[in-house]
């Protein structure tokens, strides 16, 4: 297995191919891809496309925006709005209305949430799209998953053999899958490995993991977080810490991880009425698995 | 007799002009009423919506803000559902190729 890893999207870029030959022309690929994107959907450069659109009137979009704004309302409607691109004006109520190198790790109680606008309000047919005014768009929540599956085909396509892509723990594969599958540690912290996290073998599709654990910060004593329940603004009821789900693509999976941090109590049903195989940690480190995810022996409490 | 006969006619027709006035002050209110709340409703839509779960009708048909909106297309093929593995993870007993965990 031959592996590049550098920062991307304000996380970490993994690359994995089967074939040495062709891992520098890999890497160039899902850096240029990586690079696009950032300028296309970012919510915390000024120049960004997604910033620069203007409020309640048609404009066109560039192809890879169009994609990701197509990505991020499939995940809306596929959640049944639990992961909303219209929580941008939420999120930032919150306290992260910048990069998150520079959130204030505390600070004084912000003000109470709103309802997201809802993602319906967003109007995208061929190359055009509508913001409606007032609406703050936010794509973190599935664009480095769209990227990944993107990243991961192209890859395959162009270079041939097996490919892992990973952002920030979202992985997808495309190609040929090596002996055994692609092999997976799953934790809490995509930076770390803690002991007991159980490692399983993929052999197509992605593997997305969301946790309130990392970038968090607190306001006003309570700990808030990048996840943010669209139905009220707030973040959720802290009821998972980290759910990984297993799906067809990267994107199909961490809608589903998502949707799940914010269902809460119902994450389980939810994930098996859709035999999605998953891993729930609780906000105490026990472990509960659905729809075929591995059982693990040990089921330790961190 | 004809002057208990002529109140009665006169009794039936003040009751039907009562009849008729409530009839028509009730379905007065009921406009009233719809208008009200049908403005109130669309003015907490507007400021507040919470997203229920929306049909493909309420994607296709809405207007929009600006009322010249284009309707959401979507082209990707994704469908509408999450699309499970094609197997689900196996267990490995091994050091791993990546690490999966929140970022």
């Amino acid at each position: 297995m031959h592996q590049a890893t550098f920062p991307a999207l304000g996380t970490t870029a993994v690359l994995l191919v089967t074939e040495a030959s062709a891992l520098a022309a890999a890497e160039h690929l899902l850096r240029a891809e990586l690079d696009a994107l950032d300028r296309a959907c970012s919510r915390f450069q000024a120049d960004s496309e997604v910033r620069r659109l203007p409020a309640g009137r048609p404009a066109w979009v560039s192809p890879l925006l169009h994609d990701a704004l197509e990505a991020a309302l499939w995940t809306a409607e596929a959640t049944g709005g639990l992961v909303d691109p219209t929580v941008g004006e939420a999120v930032a109520r919150l306290g992260y209305d910048r990069d998150f190198a520079e959130v204030a790790p505390d600070g004084p109680r912000v003000p109470a949430g709103m309802p997201a606008p809802g993602w319906w309000r967003v109007r995208l047919a061929g190359d055009q799209v509508v913001v409606p005014d007032g609406v703050l768009l936010d794509l973190g929540a599935s664009a480095k998953a769209f990227a990944a599956d993107r990243a991961a085909a192209k890859i395959a396509g162009e270079c041939g053999g097996g490919v892992l892509v990973s952002l920030g723990g979202d992985l997808a594969v495309a190609g040929e899958t090596p002996d055994g599958g692609w092999l997976v540690i799953v934790g809490d912290d995509h930076t770390r490995t803690d002991p007991g996290d159980p490692v399983v073998a993929i052999a197509s599709g992605g593997l997305a993991t969301s946790s309130v654990i990392r970038r968090s910060w607190r306001r006003g004593g309570r700990t808030l977080h990048h996840i943010v329940d669209p139905r009220t603004g707030d973040v959720p009821e802290p009821v998972w810490r980290t759910v990984c789900v297993a799906a067809g693509s990267c994107l199909a999976a961490n809608a589903a991880s998502t949707a799940a941090l914010v269902l809460g109590r119902e994450a389980p049903v939810w994930l098996r009425g859709r035999r999605l195989p998953a891993r729930l940690a609780d906000m105490n480190g026990h472990v509960s698995v659905v729809a075929g995810w591995p059982e693990e022996a040990v089921v330790a409490a961190r | 007799m004809p002057d208990q006969w002529y109140r009665r006619i006169d009794q039936r027709d003040e009751g039907r002009r009562r009849l008729s006035r409530l009839t028509r002050w009730t379905a007065a209110a009921g406009v009233a009423l719809s208008s009200i709340f049908g403005v109130a409703l669309a003015q907490h839509d507007r400021a507040a919506a919470a997203p229920t779960d929306p049909t493909q009708d309420q994607i296709t048909n809405e207007t929009g803000d600006d009322g010249g909106a284009p309707p959401t297309t979507p082209s990707s093929g994704r469908g509408k559902v999450i699309q499970p593995p094609a197997q689900p993870p196996a267990p490995a007993h091994t050091r791993g190729h990546v690490n999966s965990g929140g970022s």
